[in-house]
Parts: structure tokens; sequence; C-alpha cells
């Protein structure tokens, strides 16, 4: 009933008497356009009415925050990554999101029941160690009991989990305790098992990894060791653009890059008359990397 | 099979290559050296565990507590002659899966040399840090006064030294090592140079000379060993302000009655607690039983195999130190949960006590301007690890640490968080455990190059490797094709190849050649050769 009032009452004001001053063509077609941003910013705050207040945290990539609702990951909400593959980057895309979350001394628990979660590449991605709790459940009960108490902690910056099949109630239960906590939940699933399911989760992105050389740019086959190339779909999300896409790179600094700049620099590095004098000033840094 | 203790793992590898190799674990060997010692207050009031120097002793592999010391004083009586308390002790021990080795002494010096040193020589091995093999006990404990060891299994001895009230002590310590007074390994080398092995040795010659030679330490030893000077028990248990015991009239078997009381006790403990401006590190509950129902038939036989219980023992380990009730009581009301949820028990609770074994000072929560963060989330922080480690158990709720290890399995370790301090600093209170071997791995940098390098270690790493099927590879040894999930797929891209060469002391060496690969589906995977058996295994998925 609260909709229905709040729905009339936006339909309402486009109504009203317009000023003469303004064209009536441009009003016409300006009005159903801002009615249609109220209407889709109030359902957006009836829906997300549990939480405190929208606060986002920023993924770290302004590409992708483009395509989120209130430029970013709102706290308090779920977020679930879809892999096509194991090995296509999901993980990876999840802790560089967490990185952001945990920032102001917050902690990341990381529920790993098969215990394959590997700390030295979490300190390559950024990740603070010292604030890392793993939690290596022995069942799927446990797990869930897990992440709920972990979602539950206002001191949790964000819980990455891998899940299976949820039912409506365990993913609920989830969702009221990431409100109550105010942290990121962050489920990596597996596209085939979440694809026929309801997801309680606000945002959904599948991901693929770019298959090297699929594309024709020589500038990325050169830079394939330093950047993988992701492919990211929204597939779900809530007041936002569902169905866009992009593709995002990841260089070995943990940092995100965009196709563009990333093209440029690429090009202007290949074109450039310094190229071969470049990769003769760091011959060192090279056969140091090789050594291993 | 020829294995002895301190011999090389490559060694013992050769001469058993299907053994099962597990690494040691000191603070388990601490949580179960201590939980004997709780256990052992069934015999004497005042227990205790060794106190060890900030040097390892000679003649001891492993820096860490491994004895227990009773304080047997005027209790002999009570079991008719000290003969009969050693064998009850000896006994006591032996039920808990462990050998024994005892001694009763009027010093503690004495009776550690003759309990650690005495039985020496009639085993085989030098040290006591053989696992046993029957018994499935995760760790060797010892007494100084009861202490178990782990010597031959079949020469299975009474291994009980009961030292004469009018034996002088120098007798019987005199053909001991020096190692018995507990020295350190320099001081023991430098003795050796001297030519002197035997206690007996050592004490012939005069004290001043020693006092010059070497430091006060040695002249200390010698005369607590000799009984010149007293040398305290640090008994294990909390002090009496911080135990709270309450004997009930009849026994209950009531697990209202017995949550009541705990509630109680626990409030009254924390009020203690927060006038000390404390808080519990680690928490004991122990529910004293006694056979309140004569068993139906049908169960005689199992209570004639398996000794009564006399007592039942509830530990809690906390992250942080806290003085809130609500929360120590939920805590310890999830470990009486398990125990009471086994059904009805013929054992009722006859006595309750509550007890702070390890206490600290409450962190002083100071708002400082850059660490303000930090502060707030710690309480909570400390409120879901305690109560995570409490269901899911201490070994599953971890913290990451990285270790100087180029063996990509090896370079990185899970420490459980509860149960022991996590930094390294300084505590004004009484430590009743001695210092928990500090391994903190987070500062020291890595063996491996680049380690900043997000592409140069897999998201994910596949314990143990699992066998993949390359069928191709090129001129410079790198996969071309392979059959990755069944079907065959060609490998795009291959980084140049990072060689591990290493862990010959640890066993058998390994010898891999790691490549980053690139598939043509997008997926990244990071697969070794191995130089020994020609074999590609996956290690780890860039997930």
């Amino acid at each position: 009933m609260l909709a229905l009032t709040v729905n009339r009452n936006a339909l309402d004001q486009p109504t009203m008497t317009p000023p003469l001053t303004r064209n009536p063509t441009t009003q016409s077609d300006a009005a159903p356009l801002q009615t249609l941003e109220l209407l889709a910013r109030q359902i957006r705050e009836m829906e997300t009415a549990g939480r405190p207040a929208v606060e986002t945290i920023a993924s770290g990539c302004p590409a992708m925050d483009r395509y989120l609702p209130h430029g970013g990951y709102a706290r308090g909400s779920m977020l679930e990554l879809l892999r096509t593959h194991p090995g296509s980057g999901v993980s990876t895309i999840a802790l560089l999101i967490a990185k952001q979350a945990i920032a102001e001394g917050k902690t990341l628990v990381l529920v790993d029941a098969p215990r394959q979660f590997y700390p030295p590449a979490m300190k390559a991605v950024g990740i603070p160690l010292d604030r890392v709790i793993a939690l290596h459940p022995a069942n799927h009960t446990d797990a869930i009991w897990g992440i709920a108490q972990a979602l539950q902690c206002p001191a949790v910056g964000a819980v990455i989990a891998e899940l299976g099949t949820l039912d409506d109630r365990t993913a609920r239960r989830l969702q009221l305790a990431a409100e109550q906590g105010g942290g990121l939940g962050i489920f990596l699933r597996d596209a085939k098992a979440a694809r026929g399911q309801a997801s309680w989760a606000d945002i959904q992105w599948l991901i693929r990894s770019e298959a090297t050389h699929s594309h024709q740019d020589h500038s990325r086959a050169t830079q394939h060791h330093d950047v993988r190339w992701l492919h990211l779909e929204l597939a779900r999300c809530s007041g936002g653009r569902a169905g866009s896409k992009l593709t995002l790179g990841v260089n070995r600094n943990g940092q995100w890059v965009e196709p563009s700049t990333s093209f440029n620099e690429a090009h202007h590095e290949h074109a450039s008359a310094l190229h071969l004098a470049a990769q003769l000033a760091q011959p060192t840094r090279r056969s140091r990397e090789i050594a291993g | 099979m020829g294995i002895v203790p301190h011999m090389q793992l490559s060694q013992a590898s050769t001469l058993c290559p299907n053994a099962e190799l597990i690494e040691h674990d000191p603070q388990a060997d601490i949580e179960c050296l201590s939980s004997l010692a709780e256990s052992a207050q069934c015999f004497s009031p005042i227990v205790g565990i060794e106190q060890l120097d900030p040097l390892p002793w000679a003649g001891r592999s492993l820096h860490q507590p491994q004895s227990i010391l009773l304080d047997v004083t005027g209790i002999a009586p009570l079991f008719d002659g000290e003969a009969r308390l050693a064998a009850a002790v000896h006994q006591w021990i032996k039920d808990q899966g462990y050998i024994p080795s005892i001694a009763i002494a009027d010093a503690i010096g004495t009776a550690w040399a003759l309990a650690n040193y005495a039985h020496r020589s009639m085993f085989t091995h030098p040290d006591r840090f053989l696992r046993i093999v029957e018994a499935d006990v995760p760790t060797p404990a010892r007494d100084k006064k009861a202490m178990p060891t782990t010597a031959s299994v079949k020469q299975e001895v009474l291994a009980v030294t009961i030292l004469a009230e009018d034996a002088p002590a120098r007798i019987a310590i005199y053909p001991l090592s020096i190692d018995a007074l507990r020295l350190d390994q320099a001081t023991v080398a430098k003795l050796h140079r001297l030519g002197i092995r035997k206690i007996g040795q050592l004490i012939e010659l005069p004290r001043s000379g020693l006092a010059s030679r070497f430091d006060e330490h040695l002249l200390k030893r010698i005369d607590q060993t000799l009984h010149h000077r007293i040398e305290p028990i640090v008994s294990l248990h909390a002090s009496p302000e911080l135990a709270i015991q309450e004997c009930l009239e009849h026994p209950t078997p009531l697990r209202t009655t017995i949550d009541a009381i705990v509630q109680k006790q626990i409030h009254r403990l924390t009020r203690v607690l927060s006038d000390m401006g404390h808080g519990v590190l680690r928490l004991v509950c122990r529910i004293e039983m006694e056979l309140n129902a004569i068993p139906i038939e049908a169960d005689e036989n199992d209570s004639a195999t398996k000794p009564p219980p006399l007592a039942r023992i509830f530990q809690i380990g906390l992250y942080q130190p806290s003085q809130d009730p609500e929360h120590l009581l939920w805590l310890l009301t999830g470990q009486l949960d398990s125990h009471y949820s086994q059904g009805p028990s013929y054992y009722w609770a006859r006595s309750i006590s509550v007890a702070a074994t390890l206490t600290a000072p409450l962190s002083w929560k100071q708002n400082d301007l850059f660490d303000r963060h930090t502060t707030t989330h710690r309480d909570a922080i400390a409120k879901l690890v305690d109560s995570l480690s409490a269901r899911l158990g201490r070994a599953a709720v971890v913290a990451p640490t990285l270790q100087r290890d180029p063996q990509p399995e090896l370079a990185y370790a899970w420490r459980p968080l509860t149960g022991l301090r996590r930094d390294g600093t300084k505590q004004e209170t009484k430590r009743k455990l001695a210092r928990a071997p500090k391994r903190d791995f987070s500062e020291q940098k890595s063996l491996e190059p680049n380690s900043n390098d997000l592409w140069r270690r897999p998201m994910r790493l596949l314990q143990p490797p699992k066998r993949i099927d390359v069928q191709r590879v090129d001129a410079s040894g790198a996969p071309t094709r392979l059959v990755h999930n069944g079907s065959p797929l060609a490998v795009s891209c291959a980084t140049a190849v990072e060689r591990i060469d290493t862990g010959w002391w640890q066993g058998a060496t390994q010898q891999r050649d790691y490549y980053r690969i690139a598939l043509s589906t997008g997926v990244w995977l990071w697969i070794y050769r191995d130089r020994r058996d020609q074999q590609w295994y996956l290690h780890g998925e860039f997930d």
C-alpha cells in the first residue's frame, strides 16, 4: 500500500501545470524520464530500507563503479560473483573488492572449507594478512553459521565465501546478517549452479576470463604477462543497469586497468622510438624474474 | 626401523619411505601438558609446570616445558607411603596414554634430575621425544615428579625413583650427567671442554673457581639440585581469589543447577577481575563427579573397562582478555552442551569450580587519532573469534602467516587465533604457562623473488597437486597442449619457467619447473613438471 501511495504522488508531479516559458515538447519528453528516475530511486530506497543509509564502498575501479547504482557496493549488501570455469579470476576480483571494503581497519573473513586460498597471493593483492580471519568449517551448516556470524559483526568489512545452492530462508538470513553488521558479503558461485536459482544478492557479476589472442589487438598480446583481461556481465543489479557488459584488466600490481587507457599506453609504447632502448634498460629486472 | 630421535628427516625417510610425517605443533604440546597438569590436581593441590630459562637446556631438543611438578608434602600418608603414591601417579599417567618417569625427592632440582636422567641409561633412546606408537596421543609430556617418558615401548619398566628421606641428595645425583642440572648448551659445552661430564665431578670443584669462571646461574642450579636453595613450584592454578569453588550438599545430575552455579561463579569472578583491571584469557571449569546411581547390568562391562571419570574439565581460551560475564558464560555453555548432550550419566556433579588460570590486563583503550578504527573494532573481533572458535573448533578459526620457504606449499601456515597471546608483548601478569615459542613470520621477507607480483603465485593452491596430462611441449619444454577437466585444450600462452629446487634437508628433494599457462578457454593455471618423475602436476588456479 505504501508503494502505491508513493507512486501515485510521484506520477502526480509531472501533471502539474508547467511554466509557460518551457517548450512543451521538451517537457513532455523529459517528464517521463524524470518520473522514471524518481520512481527508480524510491523503489531502491524501499528495497534497501533495512540499511542505515546508502553508504557505498568504491570498488577501486571507476569503470566498474559507473555501472553500480550508488557508484559502488552498498555496505550491508550481498554481492555474487559467478564463475564460468574454475580459474577464471573470480577470487582475484573478490579480493580486490574486499581490499576496499576492509579499509578503515576492518577485518576480512574468508570462509574456505577446502583450504585453497593461498596467503602469499592475498598479500600480493594488497590485503594486510593480520586483518584476515580464515574459517575452515567442516560442513555446510557450520559454514552458513560462520558466514552469518561474521556478517553480523560490525568490525568485519567483508566476508568472502564459496556458496553452492542456497534455499531462500538461508539466503534471507545472510541478507539480514549483512544488513545488521554493515559488511559486504562476497559470494563466489558456480554460474551453472546459480543459474536456476533466485538470488538474494543485490548485484551479480558473471565473470569470464578472456581467452588470449582472441582479440586481434597486438598490444594486448604483448602485455599478456602483465595484465589479465576479464569480461564482466552484470547479471543482476537492483536499481542498476543489469545486462551491461564491460571488460577490465588487472595488472601485476593488483590494480585495475581499463581497456582504453591500456590501449593508449600500449600503443604509445609500441610506437615509440625508445621501445628497444626501454627493453634494454631493464635487462636485470627481467632476468631476475625469470630466474625465480 | 632404526629411527632414533635427533635423526635428520632425510635419513629417517630413507629408512622408512612410507612414514607419515606430522609437523610438530608446540602449542598443542603446551595445551596438552597444561590440561594434564590441571587434572593432576587429584594428587596434590599444588601442581605446576617447569619454568624454562631464556636459553634452551642442554640435552633437550625442544625449548618448551615438558615436566609437571607436584608438591606432595604431607600427601604420602594418604596413599600409604611414597612408593604407593608414586605407583598411583604412574598408573594414572599410563591410563592417559603416556609412559611416565617419576621421581620423588626433597628438592625440585633433585627430583627433576632423577626423573629425567636416572633412567636414561636403561632406555635405548637418549631422548624422550619419540611418539608412543600404540597410544595415539599428540603430546609427549612429562613430570618432574610424575613424568611420562616415551622410551622404548617394550621396556615398560616402572620408572620411579624415590629418594629416601635420610639419603643425601648428592649420592643419588653424583653419577648423573651435567645435563641434569638444567644448564644452557653453551655452559655444558664449556664444562665438557674442561673434561667435566658428571655432576659429581662438578661439585668436587671449588666454588670460588666456578663463580669466577661461570656465571651465577651455574651455582644457583647446583644449589637447587642439592637442596641448598629453595625453589618454588609456580602453581598452574589460579590464585585463590581467581578460583571459585562450590561443593554441593547432594550430588546432582541436573544441568540447570550446574548452569546456575556456573553463572553465579562467573559473575563473582568477573567482579574480582574488574577490581584488578584484568581480563580472562583462559578459563577452566572443573566439575567433580561421583558415581551416584547403580548402573544396570548391561552397562557394567563398560564401566569396568573404563576408569571412572573423577572430574570433567572444560577449558576455554580467548582471543583477547575479557571480563564480560555474558560472553564467558556463553562460551562455557557451548562446552557444557557438548558434554551433556551425550545422554544421562551415572556420574553426578559433586562440586563445581571456575578458575581464571591465565589473565592479562585489559588493553587500555586509547582514542588515538590514527589508531581510532583499530581500537573500536578490536572488541567486536575478539567476540567474533571467540564465538567462532567455540563452535567450529580452535583449529578451524585461523589467521595466515607467511614463512620463509621457497617451496610453495610451505610458504604459509594457518595459525589458530585463540588460546595464546597474539602479540609477543610483555604482560605484567603472572604467567602460568612458560613462554610459548614465538613464530611470527609476517614481518620477514619471503625468499621468493618479487613477492608483490600478483601473477607470480596462484590465488588458490591445490593440495596435494593433481596429476595433469600434458600432450605436447615445445622446444623449450613449455607445455602447448594438455587435458584439463577431461577436454584437450591448447595452451595459448605460457610464462618462462620458474625452477624451484629445494627441500633436500626435509627429506626428498623437490625439483620442479613451474609454468603459468593460459588455456584457450581463458583459464589460467599454475602447473609444474616434477623433474624426478617427469610428470606434470596442476598446483594452482589463478581464480
